[in-house]
């Protein structure tokens, strides 16, 4: 994983030291780019979309406005960017946790299990990647939320039997069903419920699956 | 162009004329009318241009009353969208209560709900966006009303339990279902019929599941709740 997904980043530990040093500038550059992306996930998880600006971003991640506007046009294109790679790092975190699953449900479980870790680790993920976009007062993230979706609908749904090849939009709403519940979770309970959450989320879309399937749509 | 002289305000007249003769405008304009108007200002203003993109003035003016008077009733404009909010579901859970017969059963319950409901979202697609696609935007208080109104409608349907789904299910259903129906406001006027189908697909337990019998995937995932 190269960028910075933990909260720890965040933290003002991560930050390089001032003045002249001895650290190659590719070095450089990924801890600059891992910090933007942290400081994105942390502020936009604590305050929403709308209420975020690019200097509050670049406040947290301590780097100048410049730094940003090198790696992104506007805010909207830092949410688009960091919120695709929260989506790749979930799809190669289930990749890997079913690489050794042939199993339909099992796969499903384990792709499920694998998300509910990478929130576990940072709960803000959840709140950037599930709740953000339906809060904001703007399309970009929302957008970004149904690609999202429908990315995630489509892996989970590729190797299913035939006879739950349930309709693409369904199987959306019914991850983002099962978004709302997790982010229920983590709104009340925090992290600690979330892994408990794992077995009945994955029987909850193969039970809904079944269920749009026999219902004929 | 000649207008009337506007006539002397009540405090300018004659001290015997004051209080009599017509009567004042503002004791015309009740405030209960008032506060309605602003209501249905809100709700065609915020649920047309979304939420930022509506002042409070803008809503003074679509209500045709003054700035002051919109926050002698109202905090600011959130406070505003709130109780258009609040008012838009009351109002259409007892119409939609209104039409479904007390005693059905599960299914024919659920269906004549999806169909009221379907039917309140075409009669005002204005207020539909509102509450499905604006309030949640509308920060923290906003997506606490929309995450009670799918808490309340988790709940009636497990009121209405069906024994073969799993704890918990109506939520991700429930949740679902509102998803479906965000997305069809946010692409423009939904096509009722086939929104109709999907919210049966997502709502209604599978009939036949039981004659099935639990599938291999499902027997397999091991968690098929009680």
């Amino acid at each position: 994983m190269s960028a910075g997904l933990a909260p720890e980043d965040a933290d003002l530990g991560a930050q390089l030291p001032r003045g002249r040093h001895r650290l190659p500038r590719v070095y450089v550059r990924q801890n600059q780019e891992d910090r933007l992306f942290a400081a994105t996930i942390a502020t936009v998880a604590a305050r929403g979309y709308d209420e975020t600006t690019v200097s509050d971003i670049v406040a947290a991640a301590r780097l100048s406005r410049r730094t940003f506007y090198q790696r992104f046009a506007n805010k909207s294109a830092c949410f688009v960017a960091t919120h695709e790679l929260i989506a790749a790092h979930l799809g190669e975190a289930a990749d890997v946790a079913t690489a050794e699953t042939p199993d339909w449900a099992a796969r499903t479980a384990a792709s499920i299990a694998a998300a509910l870790a990478a929130f576990e680790a940072n709960p803000d993920l959840a709140r950037f990647l599930l709740a953000a976009p339906l809060r904001a007062d703007a399309p970009e993230p929302a957008d970004a939320y149904r690609r999202f979706l429908a990315c995630a609908a489509g892996r989970l749904c590729e190797t299913a039997p035939v006879e739950l090849a349930a309709s693409p939009r369904l199987a959306e709403a019914l991850l983002a069903g099962l978004a709302s519940v997790v982010v229920d979770c983590v709104d009340s309970e925090g992290a600690e419920g979330l892994r408990p959450l794992a077995p009945r989320l994955s029987s909850w879309f193969v039970i809904g699956l079944r269920q749009i399937e026999a219902t004929g749509s | 162009m000649s207008r009337p002289a506007a006539p002397l305000p009540q405090a300018l007249r004659p001290l015997q004329e004051v209080g009599r003769g017509e009567v004042r405008p503002q004791r015309v304009d009740d405030p209960h009318r008032q506060r309605d108007r602003l209501l249905r200002a809100a709700t065609s203003l915020f649920g047309e241009r979304g939420y930022r993109h509506v002042t409070t003035n803008d809503l003074a003016a679509d209500a045709g009353l003054s700035l002051g008077t919109v926050y002698s009733f109202f905090d600011d404009k959130r406070d505003c969208l709130l109780a258009a909010y609040d008012l838009i579901v009351e109002e259409a859970r007892g119409r939609i209560a209104a039409r479904i017969p007390a005693g059905l059963p599960r299914r024919p319950l659920v269906e004549a709900a999806i169909a009221a409901l379907l039917d309140e979202i075409a009669a005002d697609p204005a207020a539909a966006r509102l509450v499905f696609v604006v309030a949640q935007t509308a920060g923290a208080e906003g997506a606490a009303r929309h995450r009670r109104t799918l808490a309340t409608a988790g709940a009636a349907l497990r009121v209405k339990g069906a024994a073969d789904l799993p704890d918990g299910f109506e939520d991700v259903a429930v949740a679902a279902a509102a998803f479906l129906l965000t997305s069809s406001l946010l692409e423009g006027m939904p096509d009722t019929s086939s929104l109709q189908a999907e919210l049966r697909a997502l709502l209604l337990p599978a009939p036949t599941r039981g004659d099935l019998g639990p599938g291999p995937a499902l027997a397999a995932s091991g968690h098929q709740g009680r």
